[in-house]
């Protein structure tokens, strides 16, 4: 018995009112995910991807707009829609330390009135699969951040939910159990047809591999949405170009900016150089950007013309790459 | 009702493993004795020092402070019990709102957490009533115990309290603060407004007024007259002497209903409230 869509916003809005100003963290949020889609969410720092997250699991009431999970309204139908969601965020170090880890998954199968034998079972399959097998009578409070994240994980996934929802799982991950999770979770979804997961991310490559499609989030609108490949394909007539420079001036980068034909360039600071993405509507407009380089006093250090990324998508998009945003904010 | 009674289940369960994590049995009768046995002879020494100093009005009034004082450490631990849980799982373990999105009833979860508290904590009433008659001569024996007044009393304070720290969880819940202090201010303050250390009649009017309109005084003044025979006599002047005792049931069943029907919806609004304020993960920065 599966709904029409998995998900649904229509118009989601969201202010929160401080003392200091009012703050419009979703502005007009249109959502549409279809059951056994791997959705993802990608987006700046504060652009509204937790937001929409706590909205969808009833932790927030929205401000304006409807928002449907399983076909349910998370406003009216709350109790419905907490019967076929989980939710697990990264980041966190969450979990009661005095129980043992099994204690704490047990914990929570018990709140969706699981039975204790299945959910020991399914307790046992998850240890084995994240590698937390010789840890399940450990005491919460003797695992690490990345420990307990895994543990967290696998509360999420321990109640078999319909919709599960993913903030930045892998945050403060290793690289092994990154992947690890990330194989993980599309296993499940490709062995349990239906199974949809809601995936915010700020790794572009994680949102690229893992994810059917990706929404573009940037000051709580939704800029794009599509599979990684249409998005990529969008900017199929552009050319992408990047380039190593010796360190290049804020003023090289408005010089650039202001010729005609030019998308977007984006900056990310190394040592000693600088890597630029920039995005061309044509070749032949390469040179003048060149000369913009000698202009302002920049060696070239090797230019190479590639396949527009995923993170070009989102440059084109938000004016500036993740990266920055994450110095800046 | 199903709902209710699996949180509860699940919140008594983490409540006894969490609280009462002792190795040694014998550890944990001598902590769950150290609180109110302390209080307990604190409020007797004091007693007995204002006696010596000639303040006496002639009636000893220790059997009334050491019941008062004995009872009341039980009331000062539910009270805050649920509260407390709110805040530690949603500041400290950062679980709540893991156990907001599972289908099932938070207000059931926090009476286990409450239950739990008192089932661990409530032997030690007995052990120090206990310790009051044989060391310290209160007058409490077993032959004059009126048992059956004793029971009904205990189940309608319980649930007196247990509603009042529901309240209290609701407005913790709704605070966007690191509200510790709620609990313990509300019970500081009904030590002195409940009579459980001294008569009210030694209030200034107003405070009588508002003593008399707390549950939880005429709780303890049920208690007393369920374990010490003496408790009515008026030499003690008490300012309830006067209340029958089918009218002191009367008054704690009333409170009881009142509470509940104030302490359910109000849960329901605080879930609302803290939804619409984006409470519910809160982190304030512990
Ligand atoms: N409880 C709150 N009170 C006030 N403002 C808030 C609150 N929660 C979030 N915001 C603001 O709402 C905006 C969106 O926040 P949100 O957490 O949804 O961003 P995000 O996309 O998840 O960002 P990040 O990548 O940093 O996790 C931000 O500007 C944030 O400061
Ligand atoms: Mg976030």
């Amino acid at each position: 018995m599966q709904p029409e869509y998995a998900i649904r916003t229509v118009n989601l809005q969201r202010t929160y009112k401080t003392k200091e100003r009012v703050l419009k963290a979703l502005d007009g949020v249109d959502l549409a995910v279809r059951p056994g889609e791997l959705f993802g969410f990608l987006g700046p720092n504060g652009a509204g991807k937790t937001t929409t997250i706590k909205i969808l699991t009833t932790l927030l009431l929205p401000s304006g707009g409807t928002a449907e999970v399983w076909g349910f309204d998370v406003l009216h139908e709350a109790d419905a829609v907490r019967r076929h969601i989980n939710m697990v965020s990264g980041g966190e170090s969450s979990g009661y330390g005095l129980l043992t880890v099994r204690e704490n998954l047990w914990m929570f199968t018990q709140f969706h009135g699981m039975d204790s034998k299945l959910a020991n079972k399914r307790i046992d399959e998850l240890l084995e699969v994240m590698g937390l097998a010789d840890r399940a009578k450990t005491r919460v409070s003797f695992l690490s951040t990345g420990l307990r994240q895994k543990m967290n994980y696998i509360r999420g996934l321990l109640t078999d939910p319909d919709v599960l929802f993913l903030d930045e799982p892998t945050l403060g991950l290793d690289v092994e159990a990154a992947r690890t999770l990330r194989t993980y979770t599309r296993h499940w979804l490709d062995t349990n047809p239906g199974k949809t997961v809601v995936l915010t991310t700020h790794y572009m490559q994680e949102a690229d591999e893992l994810c059917d499609r990706v929404a573009i989030i940037s000051g709580g609108t939704i800029l794009a949405c599509d599979t990684p490949t249409s998005l990529k394909y969008s900017l199929q007539q552009d050319v992408v170009f990047r380039l190593f420079t010796t360190p290049v001036a804020p003023a090289f980068l408005q010089a650039v900016e202001q010729i005609e034909g030019v998308q977007s360039i984006s900056q990310r600071s190394g040592d000693q150089r600088d890597e630029l993405s920039l995005i061309l509507r044509d070749d032949a407009i390469l040179p003048q950007v060149l000369s913009q380089l000698a202009t302002h006093n920049a060696g070239l250090l090797s230019l190479e013309k590639r396949q527009p990324t995923l993170e070009d998508v989102f440059v084109n998009l938000v004016g500036h790459s993740l990266s920055e945003s994450e110095t800046t904010a | 009702m199903q709902r209710f009674l699996q949180a509860f289940r699940v919140g008594a369960w983490l409540g006894w493993k969490t609280e009462s994590n002792w190795t040694n049995p014998l550890f944990y009768i001598l902590w769950s004795l150290l609180l109110p046995m302390s209080n307990g002879l604190i409020m007797t020494m004091m007693l007995r020092v204002l006696q010596r100093t000639g303040n006496s009005s002639g009636a000893d009034l220790l059997p009334y402070v050491f019941i008062g004082t004995v009872v009341y450490s039980i009331v000062a631990l539910l009270l805050d019990s649920m509260a407390w849980a709110v805040l530690e799982d949603r500041e400290r373990m950062g679980m709540l709102k893991y156990i907001a999105i599972t289908p099932s009833s938070m207000y059931g979860y926090l009476w286990g957490r409450g239950f739990a508290k008192v089932s661990i904590n409530f032997l030690a009433v007995p052990l120090t009533l206990t310790f009051g008659a044989l060391v310290l001569d209160i007058p409490i024996r077993l032959s004059t115990i009126n048992w059956p007044l004793l029971l009904v009393v205990v189940v309608l304070g319980l649930l007196i309290v247990t509603f009042a720290a529901q309240i209290l969880a609701g407005v913790t819940l709704m605070i966007a603060r690191h509200a510790g202090f709620v609990g313990q201010a509300v019970s500081g303050a009904l030590y002195l407004f409940t009579g459980a250390l001294f008569p009210i009649t030694v209030l200034p009017n107003w405070m009588q007024v508002i003593a008399r309109a707390v549950p939880l005084t005429y709780w303890l003044e049920g208690m007393r007259r369920a374990l010490w025979v003496d408790a009515q006599n008026p030499v003690y002047n008490t300012g309830l002497n006067q209340l029958s005792t089918t009218n002191l049931l009367l008054i704690l069943l009333a409170s009881a209903v009142a509470m509940a029907v104030i302490s359910i919806p109000l849960q329901r609004r605080a879930e609302h409230r803290a939804k619409e304020k984006g409470l519910l993960d809160m982190n304030t920065a512990y």
